[in-house]
């Protein structure tokens, strides 16, 4: 009871620290929410942004019309641009202060009609330009949409003159790739399931943003008690190994659970922000977790290495290679199908545990909520013997600085 | 132990890697005495403290503390670092709170950290967080918790080192009044003139033994000096002071 007490009273010092630790606080909210305001920001000035745009009509057929036509709706319809349309110019090519024009040339209706003749559009771009990128991009759609209603209207010209049956369609694209996505189970994923899928990744990866200030600020309380000799004042109290790790584990649940519901928030504001509907509150209520449980799986190996490492800066060295190793397999799932992975690799990715926070989040937007339980258990038990082993390791004069 | 001594170092060594060693150290520190180890840095004050401590298991030896060997006399010793080791964030209040609650049940907790809170004299500074506190503040915070646990030995690291003037004054009088109370208080410093005035017994501490020890008084005279500074210096053999 009394082991108990102690460690509470360990945990009561730990957490009061860390909610007045306000600079980590307010790191762990901006990198939280990095993600959303960089997003909001983009979009924000996007919608403000009134590129110069000037289309040429430098043909005067009906095709040309529609054409130029077609692309100045598109791109007004875009709401980025300030588009003028321009008929008859007195001349043709690229207008000077515009970051793109688009010039519909002479003999485009002539071209369009023939058969033996392909219609151009000319787009002169500001080069490195991500406004002009965006106009390239909607008149390429435009160009698309107009292309295929000629090509159907050239095969269904030939059809009759050659007096047979042709579908346009079947002409125009005789090879197609079905893809139809389909869940670990085999069974066809419905378009929810494919783009939960994709955000697995991205969600896995985003664990990291929150991670690293809370799981660098709950190392930091543990280091700092022996270069700052409040280690030397623990060590000669009544405080046992046991007491000493359960009170670090339990102190760091503050900063663990406040990371936590950081991340729930983030995501959840993500997800509205970027649309997506797999702001499921399963989904991101799991990723928040696996926040939490990562963070006490840092505290408890830091705990470890804490008191086996002589040395502040050696202890400060592991605790950025913990921290690095996570970057490393965060960012790496983003790109990597670990369970491809030769087995050797694969053994090698899966000793560390935050490979199992990435998998975790991965195995239950996929619906495999048996893979995702034990990758959360696995965490659960390196924590724990992690924090075991740290109990062992505890000696009065490993939280001291050496003299000697 | 013989009735009275509170600490007994016997033969007492601490061995560290790269052949470095601290011992063989032999002292006895008796209720109501104040004796103190003095020496430069790097003597091994310090480590003699921590192997009172319990911090250190001696490598050969041994510290006795309340008649236990040190590691297992946990709460017989109360402890003043040299360092002002505090948690910068915390109150002084949640400071005597925190300690009070590691070395005592909880319904006892209470009192110890309001006995501290007299001790230290910080009036309403101890609702203050410990990061606005000077030095001086700081020492004075863990010294009055050290008093207030009433531990039958009271250990003090450089208790004035880095304090000015009145503050040390103040520090002097209190650990003063603890030896007077009846308490074992063993300090470490390289203040002779402090040492000479508060202590009863000193022992001179250079490479890692101690090479004498006495009264202040009868020291000085050993060693034809004019105060214990010059007697030190003599008996480390350093030549006319």
């Amino acid at each position: 009871m009394r082991e108990a007490s102690r460690a509470l009273v360990l945990a009561w010092k730990d957490t009061l620290e860390f909610l007045r630790d306000r600079r980590s606080i307010a790191l762990m909210l901006v990198s939280a929410f990095l993600f959303p305001l960089l997003g909001l920001m983009v979009t924000g000035l996007r919608a403000h942004q009134r590129a110069p745009v000037v289309v040429l009509l430098c043909d005067h057929g009906g095709a040309a019309r529609e054409a130029g036509e077609a692309i100045v709706e598109a791109l007004r319809s875009y709401g980025s641009f300030n588009v003028t349309l321009v008929s008859s110019p007195a001349r043709c090519g690229p207008v000077p202060g515009a970051v793109a024009t688009v010039e519909v040339p002479p003999g485009f209706t002539a071209n369009a009609s023939r058969l033996s003749s392909v219609a151009v559009i000319r787009l002169y771009q500001a080069v490195g330009n991500p406004a002009a990128s965006d106009v390239a991009n909607v008149v390429q759609a435009v160009a698309q949409t107009l292309s295929e209603r000629i090509a159907a209207a050239r095969v269904s010209r030939l059809a009759d003159m050659a007096g047979v049956k042709a579908s346009p369609e079947a002409v125009l694209h005789p090879l197609r790739v079905v893809a139809t996505g389909v869940t670990p189970s085999g069974a066809p994923a419905t378009p929810e399931e494919e783009e939960r899928a994709s955000a697995a990744r991205f969600l896995a990866f985003s664990v990291f943003f929150v991670l690293n200030p809370a799981a660098l600020a709950v190392a930091d309380a543990v280091s700092r008690e022996r270069e700052s000799g409040t280690g030397e004042m623990l060590a000669i109290t009544p405080l046992t190994g046991l007491d000493f790790v359960a009170g670090k584990a339990l102190g760091s649940l503050s900063a663990a659970m406040l990371a936590g519901g950081i991340d729930f928030a983030a995501a959840l504001s993500y997800a509205a922000l970027t649309g997506f509907r797999t702001a499921d509150v399963g989904l991101v209520a799991l990723h928040a977790l696996e926040t939490i449980v990562a963070i006490i799986v840092t505290m408890a190996i830091t705990v470890l290495a804490t008191l086996l490492v002589p040395g502040q800066r050696a202890a400060t060295l592991m605790t950025s290679t913990i921290t690095g190793a996570a970057i490393m397999v965060f960012f790496s799932v983003l790109f990597v199908d670990i369970a491809s992975l030769p087995p050797g690799i694969r053994l090698l990715l899966y000793l560390v545990p935050y490979t199992h926070t990435a998998l975790a989040i991965e195995s239950y937007a996929l619906g495999d909520t048996v893979a995702a339980a034990m990758h959360t258990l696995l965490l659960a038990a390196v924590t724990a013997a992690a924090l075991l082993a740290a109990a062992r390791a505890y000696r009065p004069e490993r939280l001291v600085k050496q003299h000697q | 132990m013989e009735p009275g001594v509170v600490l007994e170092a016997r033969e007492a060594v601490k061995r560290f890697r790269r052949g470095l060693q601290v011992g063989p150290v032999s002292f006895r520190v008796h209720r109501g005495e104040l004796y103190a180890l003095i020496g430069p840095n790097g003597a091994g004050k310090t480590t003699t403290i921590r192997m009172v401590l319990g911090i250190y298991r001696p490598s050969s030896g041994v510290v006795l503390v309340c008649g236990r060997p040190s590691p297992e006399a946990r709460g017989c010793a109360a402890y003043v670092p040299e360092e002002t080791a505090v948690y910068p964030r915390l109150t002084g209040w949640e400071h005597l709170v925190f300690y009070a609650r590691l070395y005592t049940p909880p319904d006892a907790a209470r009192k110890v950290a309001e006995r501290a809170a007299e001790y230290t004299g910080l009036g309403g500074d101890l609702h203050r967080r410990v990061s606005e506190y000077s030095k001086g503040m700081r020492r004075r915070l863990l010294l009055g918790f050290a008093l207030a646990l009433e531990t039958p030995l009271l250990v003090l690291d450089e208790p004035t080192s880095g304090l000015d003037v009145t503050a040390s004054v103040a520090v002097r009088r209190l650990v003063r009044r603890a030896a007077d109370e009846g308490r074992a208080v063993l300090m470490s410093s390289h203040n002779m003139l402090e040492v000479e005035r508060l202590a009863d017994r000193v022992a001179f501490l250079a490479h890692g033994r101690i090479i004498d020890e006495g009264e202040p008084r009868l020291l000085v005279e050993k060693y034809g000096a004019r105060d214990l500074e010059e007697a030190f210096v003599r008996a480390v053999g350093g030549g006319d002071a």
